[in-house]
């Protein structure tokens, strides 16, 4: 039977049809009454069933074979992000709803609390305005630093060197190597950019000595920026600040930069196994 | 727990809507992610798995449209992922893997999310209506175009196999 006999609302019914059973539904019924009515209709019915269990068929035995260290990454992942969320207020969770006296003393611990806190955040804010201490907008940073990638190759004015001055992170994979480093004058002093630049990843390390502070935020998930195409870890190690780009769509991309046990993709994580705070960020196009 | 009895299946599932390891492998550790994160969601431990499924169906849904703007030369396909397909046509007429799987992720996204939600995880067109928030008879004409579809693509790169093989 050819297709083009079979009424467009019918053809519809029969490709959402799963088995005979699915005639009793009421969405069937004109179905039913079409197989009942049409020559040749049982049929085409039959067969669509037949044509729609080849189809399960297929699709269920579809071959695809799965990384083999995908269990021990995914574990990994949700492990540190537990941890994250454990060290966030903001994951807490909320005790349960107190009562009577109980919650007189929750509200006079909360108000000590509070109290507190303004007296810390009056503190932070008096230090700041100081210049004792000051942060850094690290979405500002990964900004930056994809500029400075962009400059790498044009701006004649940096230095070029065989040997960085900086020793490089115990972070990175191990099988990362330093192809070329360029030193230049970034928003933030001497910087020493090495190349890292892999199967076709663009990367570079920017190294560079701060006082100033990168905040312990985590900027997320690659989820909340749209058509990703560089991922930018950020970390501190006492005065040195260390900036990888990697120009990539994905945070498998990054990941290749990162050693196994650190992985952080997708999402940002802080690890201190050496007193390293470290953060991931994907960013948009610039 | 979930993570070692369920990984496997997930990426598997991944895989199959975004026809690509490294995004498959995002999609995998993002569901497992948010699952931890909720999993005081999940009711029943014998509905693991789908509940899985729909994170993971839900972090592509949210991948395709922020990806959307990019061109669509931009989106290929990891053949090397698959195992070696059997080209041989079988007695019982199922399509040959590797044309199925060419036929899937030359379907548009939307189109793929719903083949798999009906022909993969076995969902009737109104458990597919509420988990997509559209009516049923949307549900039910979308997902016979995008039946119409794979077998159009799929007589496409028969003909095309058939057409290199003279």
């Amino acid at each position: 039977m050819s297709s083009n006999k079979i009424p467009d609302d019918i053809q519809i019914l029969l490709d959402c049809l799963r088995s005979r059973e699915d005639l009793g539904l009421e969405e069937m019924a004109p179905l039913q009454e079409w197989v009942d009515g049409t020559p040749g209709g049982e049929l085409t019915l039959s067969k669509a069933i037949a044509e729609n269990a080849h189809l399960e068929t297929a699709l269920a035995d579809m071959p695809i074979s799965v990384p083999k260290a995908l269990q021990r990454q995914v574990s990994y992942y949700v492990r540190q992000n537990a941890e994250v969320a454990s060290r966030s207020p903001a994951k807490s969770v909320k005790p349960a709803k107190p009562i009577g006296p109980v919650r007189k003393a929750v509200h006079f611990v909360a108000g000590l609390a509070t109290a507190v806190a303004v007296l810390f955040a009056v503190g932070a804010s008096v230090n700041y305005l100081l210049g004792s201490y000051s942060s850094i907008d690290t979405e500002q940073v990964a900004k930056d630093s994809i500029g400075w990638v962009a400059k790498l190759d044009e701006e004649k004015s940096w230095r070029r060197s065989l040997e960085g001055s900086y020793d490089l992170p115990n972070y990175l994979a191990t099988d990362v190597q330093v192809t070329d480093v360029s030193e230049f004058d970034s928003e933030f002093g001497a910087t020493s950019a090495y190349n890292l630049t892999m199967s076709n990843l663009r990367a570079v390390l920017f190294v560079f000595q701060s006082k100033k502070k990168f905040p312990h935020k985590y900027l997320g998930k690659s989820e909340d920026f749209s058509n990703e195409s560089h991922f930018v870890g950020i970390a501190n190690d006492g005065g040195t600040s260390y900036v990888l780009t990697v120009e990539c769509t994905t945070p498998s991309g990054y990941g290749n930069f990162i050693g196994v046990d650190l992985r952080a993709p997708p999402l940002a994580y802080s690890s201190e196994p050496s007193g390293w705070d470290f953060s991931t960020i994907s960013l948009a196009s610039f | 727990m979930l993570i070692a009895e369920f990984h496997d299946s997930i990426y598997r599932y991944s895989y199959r809507l975004t026809g690509r390891q490294a995004d498959a492998e995002d999609v995998t550790q993002q569901t497992f992610l948010i699952a931890h994160e909720k999993l005081h969601q999940l009711n029943s431990p014998s509905s693991a798995k789908s509940w899985l499924m729909t994170i993971a169906r839900n972090c592509f849904l949210k991948r395709i449209r922020r990806k959307r703007d990019l061109p669509a030369s931009t989106i290929d396909i990891d053949v090397e992922q698959i195992d070696q397909p059997q080209n041989e046509p079988t007695e019982t007429g199922l399509p040959d893997p590797e044309t199925l799987k060419s036929a899937l992720s030359d379907l548009e996204p939307n189109h793929r999310v719903i083949i798999m939600m009906f022909y993969f995880e076995k969902l009737t067109y109104k458990e597919i209506a509420v988990q997509l928030d559209v009516k049923i008879g949307t549900v039910m004409s979308r997902l016979s175009r995008a039946k119409g579809k794979l077998k159009q693509v799929m007589l496409r790169h028969d003909r095309d196999e058939q057409r290199i093989a003279q």
